[in-house]
C-alpha cells in the first residue's frame, strides 16, 4: 500500500507536475501542486483511490458540535430524572457521574463504530473516520483514536474552561501539552492527531460523487461538420489546456464579473490565433465553435494518449521533435 | 449500444458504463442512510459488483478519458462505495460479546507475565509501607495524602476508627458515593497508570508502588489498633475489584513501555503497535472493573456492614474476575474463532 500526495502521472489533474526532465523555464511553467491535501491508498480491488483529507478547522468544528449535542442531551436527561426523582441531589449527582463517564470515549467509540466512522458531528460537517491502510477501519482503531481522545482534546478543553483545578505549577505543562496537541495535526501531512497516528487512521471528507454531464455530446453534428480542424491545428495544445476549456464550457472557471459569452469569444479568438484557424466565427456561433473544437481535441488527444503519447500540456512538443513553442499564447 | 462514428471513444465508454454507475451510487446512498444489513438481497448482490465495475472504470477512464468530470465523478463514486463495502461488518452486539467472551479474557492470558508484575510492585510497596510505618507511624503522614485520610491515622481513636468503618446506610446516599468514587483517586491513579505507561514503564512502576504503599500504611493504623480483620473486610468488598482494576491497567501501561524499552529488531512505533492491542483490552476490561467497584463501593460498603458478608462478597466477585479470565474463551472452537479475530482484527 502506497501513500502518496502527489497526483501520479496517469491521473490528469490541473496540477501537472513538470517531467523530470531538466526545462528551459521561460518556455515551460511550473504549476503549483493543488493545496488540498489528499490521502491515496489502493485498495485490495488494485486501483488508487484518493480521499480529500479534512482541514483542521471542519474537524474542530465536528468536535464541537458532537461536544454540544453530548452535554444538551446530558442537561436534558437529568432534568427529566430531577423532576422525576423529585430533586435528590446525590442521586442526579450520581446519574450525572454515569452520564460525565459515557458522554467522553465510550460515545465516540460507539458512534464511530456504529455510523462506519462518523460521529453525529463529522456527518453534519460531511466527515468520516478511515483506516490509513486501505483496509477496513477496525474496531480497535477507533477505540485507539479515542482513547486518546481524553488527554488529547477533553483535558485541554477542560482545562480551558477553568473545569480542572489549577493550581501554578500545573499551568505551564499544560500549555505546553496543548500547544503540542494543536501543532501536531498542524504539521501532519494527513492533519492526523496524535490519537490517529497511533491508530493509523486520518479523517477525510466524504466523496460526494456528481455525474456532470458529458460535454462532448451536446455538440450536435452540423456544428462538427461546419468547424473542421487539421491534425496540425490539433497539435497545439495538451490535456491541461483540455481541460481548462472543459471548465469554461461547464461554467465555471470564470470571473464573476465577466460574462460567458465574452470568456468565450475571449477564449475562441486566443485558439484561433494559436492554431492559425482562418475563417471568422461570429460572436453566436463562438460556443458552438469551442464545443466543436473541444471534442476534435478531445478524441485527437485521446487518440494520441492511447498509442502511448500522452501531452500533459502545450509544451509537449519542448521536450520532442518540435521547435520551442510560442511562450505568449 | 449507439455506436455512430461521430461520438468518440471515451463518450461511448461512458455512455455504455453510465446506467450502472448510477445504479451503484443508488445503493451505495442507500447503504449509507440505513445501513447495510438494511439492503435488500438484489441491492447487496449487486453492490460489490457494482463497486468491482466502477473501479475498472476508473482504471480504464484514467487511461484513456481525458473527461476531467467523468474521471472526478468515477474517483468520487468509488471512494464512497470503498467506504460502504469495506465498512466494518459487525454489529455492535457481536462485537461487545466477542469481546467479553473471548478477546478480554485472552489478552489477560497473554499478558500474565506484565499482570503478576503489576501485583508484586502492589503488594511490595503496601508490604514495605506497612514494615515502615509498623517501626514509626510518623511514615504514614508521609506516605497518604491528606484529603484521602479524611482524619483516619494514627492519632485517631480506636472508637473513631471503627465508626469510620462501619458507617450508617443513609438513604440515596450510595449514589452519591458511587458518584465520587468514579472520579476517585483509585480511577486516576489506573488511568495514569496506563497512560504513562507509555514513558517506559518508569511511572507505571512508580505509581503503582505507592498506591500499595498507601494501602499498606492504612491496614497498618488499623491493625496497630486491633482493627486489622475489620479493616480487611472493608477494603475486600471493593478493594479486591478496585486494587486488580489498578494493577490490570498499570500491567497494560507495563506492556506500551515495555514494548518502548525493548523493541527488538523492530522500530519502536513498530513494535508498539501488537503492544498496544492487548494493552487498550487490558484498559477496557480495567474500566469496566473499576465501575463495578464503584458500584460495589457506592452501595455494598454502606448497606453491608457484616464483616463476613463483606469479606465473602468482596472474594467473591474476585473469584468470579478470576474464573473469567482464566477460562472464558478457551478450548478448540475458542482458540480457532481468536485465530480468526487476529486475521480480522490484522
Amino acid at each position: 500500500m502506497t501513500t502518496s500526495t502527489r497526483p501520479s502521472r496517469s491521473s490528469p489533474t490541473p496540477s501537472i507536475q513538470p517531467p523530470k526532465a531538466p526545462q528551459p523555464d521561460a518556455t515551460r511553467p511550473t504549476r503549483q501542486p493543488a493545496k488540498r491535501k489528499t490521502l491515496s491508498f489502493t485498495p485490495p480491488e488494485g486501483v488508487r483511490l484518493d480521499f480529500e483529507i479534512a482541514s483542521i478547522g471542519s474537524r474542530a468544528g465536528a468536535q464541537f458540535i458532537d461536544l454540544a449535542i453530548t452535554s444538551i442531551a446530558t442537561i436534558v436527561i437529568v432534568i427529566v430524572i430531577g423532576l422525576a426523582l423529585d430533586g435528590s441531589d446525590n442521586a442526579i449527582e450520581a446519574i450525572l457521574a454515569l452520564l460525565f463517564f459515557l458522554i467522553g470515549t465510550p460515545y465516540y467509540i460507539v458512534s464511530e463504530l456504529m455510523m462506519n466512522g462518523r460521529t453525529f458531528g463529522k456527518t453534519m460537517l460531511g466527515l468520516r473516520v478511515i483506516s490509513r491502510d486501505g483496509f477496513g477501519l477496525s474496531t480497535h482503531q477507533i477505540v485507539v483514536r479515542n482513547l486518546t481522545k481524553e488527554v488529547e482534546v477533553f483535558l485541554p478543553v477542560a482545562f480551558l474552561f477553568g473545569a480542572a483545578g489549577t493550581s501554578g505549577w500545573i499551568v505551564v505543562p499544560m500549555f505546553v501539552w496543548i500547544a503540542i496537541v494543536f501543532l501536531v495535526p498542524v504539521r501532519n501531512r494527513f492533519n492526523q492527531r496524535i490519537g490517529d497516528i497511533a491508530a493509523g487512521t486520518a479523517v477525510i471528507r466524504d466523496p460526494r460523487p456528481l455525474l456532470l454531464p458529458d460535454i462532448a455530446r451536446d455538440v450536435d453534428a452540423a456544428a462538427r461538420e461546419r468547424f473542421v480542424f487539421t491534425s496540425a491545428q490539433l497539435d497545439a495544445y495538451g490535456a491541461y489546456e483540455l481541460q481548462v476549456l472543459e471548465r469554461l464550457l461547464r461554467g465555471d472557471g470564470i470571473g464573476k464579473d465577466r460574462k460567458e459569452s465574452d470568456a468565450m469569444v475571449t477564449v475562441g479568438t486566443r485558439i484561433r490565433n494559436k492554431i492559425g484557424y482562418d475563417e471568422p466565427v461570429s460572436p453566436q456561433e463562438e460556443r458552438e465553435f469551442l464545443q466543436s473544437f473541444y471534442v476534435a481535441q478531445r478524441s485527437y488527444l485521446e487518440q494520441k494518449k492511447l498509442m502511448g503519447e500522452s501531452r500533459t500540456d502545450k509544451f509537449h512538443s519542448a521536450t520532442g521533435r518540435d521547435s520551442a513553442p510560442d511562450p505568449k499564447s | 449500444m449507439n455506436a455512430r462514428a461521430d461520438v468518440i471513444r471515451s463518450s461511448r465508454f461512458r455512455e455504455e458504463r453510465e446506467k450502472d454507475w448510477q445504479r451503484l451510487a443508488t445503493i451505495v446512498e442507500k447503504g449509507e442512510k440505513r445501513g447495510l444489513s438494511q439492503l435488500g438481497y438484489e441491492d447487496a448482490r449487486d453492490l460489490v459488483l457494482l463497486y468491482r465495475q466502477a473501479t475498472n472504470s476508473l482504471s480504464v477512464a484514467r487511461e484513456i478519458s481525458l473527461d476531467k468530470g467523468i474521471i472526478d465523478y468515477l474517483e468520487s463514486l468509488c471512494a464512497r462505495a470503498y467506504l460502504l463495502v469495506y465498512a466494518p461488518g459487525e454489529s455492535l452486539r457481536g462485537l461487545v460479546g466477542r469481546f467479553f467472551t473471548r478477546s478480554a479474557p485472552q489478552a489477560i492470558r497473554r499478558s500474565w507475565p506484565m499482570i503478576a508484575v503489576a501485583y508484586v510492585l502492589m503488594l511490595g510497596g503496601a508490604l514495605i509501607a506497612y514494615l515502615l510505618t509498623a517501626t514509626d507511624p510518623n511514615w504514614y503522614y508521609a506516605l497518604v495524602p491528606e484529603d484521602l485520610a479524611g482524619g483516619r491515622g494514627p492519632r485517631a481513636s480506636t472508637e473513631a476508627l471503627r465508626a469510620m468503618l462501619y458507617s450508617e446506610p443513609g438513604g440515596l446516599n450510595e449514589l452519591g458515593a458511587f458518584a465520587t468514587s468514579l472520579f476517585s483517586h483509585n480511577t486516576q491513579v489506573a488511568f495514569f497508570a496506563f497512560a504513562l505507561g507509555l514513558l517506559a514503564c518508569l511511572p507505571s512502576v512508580l505509581l503503582v508502588l505507592y498506591n500499595g504503599a498507601i494501602l499498606g500504611a492504612f491496614v497498618e493504623v488499623h491493625a496497630d489498633k486491633g482493627l486489622g480483620l475489620d479493616v480487611f473486610g472493608w477494603l475486600s468488598i471493593h478493594g479486591v475489584t478496585e486494587i486488580s482494576a489498578i494493577t490490570i491497567s498499570a500491567a497494560g501501561g507495563l506492556l506500551l513501555g515495555y514494548a518502548v524499552l525493548f523493541p527488538g529488531v523492530r522500530s519502536r512505533s513498530a513494535a508498539l503497535r501488537p503492544a498496544s492491542r492487548d494493552a487498550v483490552k487490558l484498559a477496557i476490561v480495567a474500566a469496566v472493573m473499576l465501575i463495578a467497584a464503584g458500584l460495589l463501593e457506592g452501595f455494598g460498603r454502606q448497606l453491608v456492614t457484616d464483616l463476613w458478608a463483606r469479606i465473602v462478597i468482596g472474594w467473591g466477585i474476585g473469584l468470579c474476575w478470576l474464573a473469567w479470565f482464566l477460562f472464558a474463551g478457551r478450548g478448540a472452537n475458542g482458540a480457532a474463532r481468536s485465530a480468526e479475530d487476529q486475521g480480522a482484527a490484522r
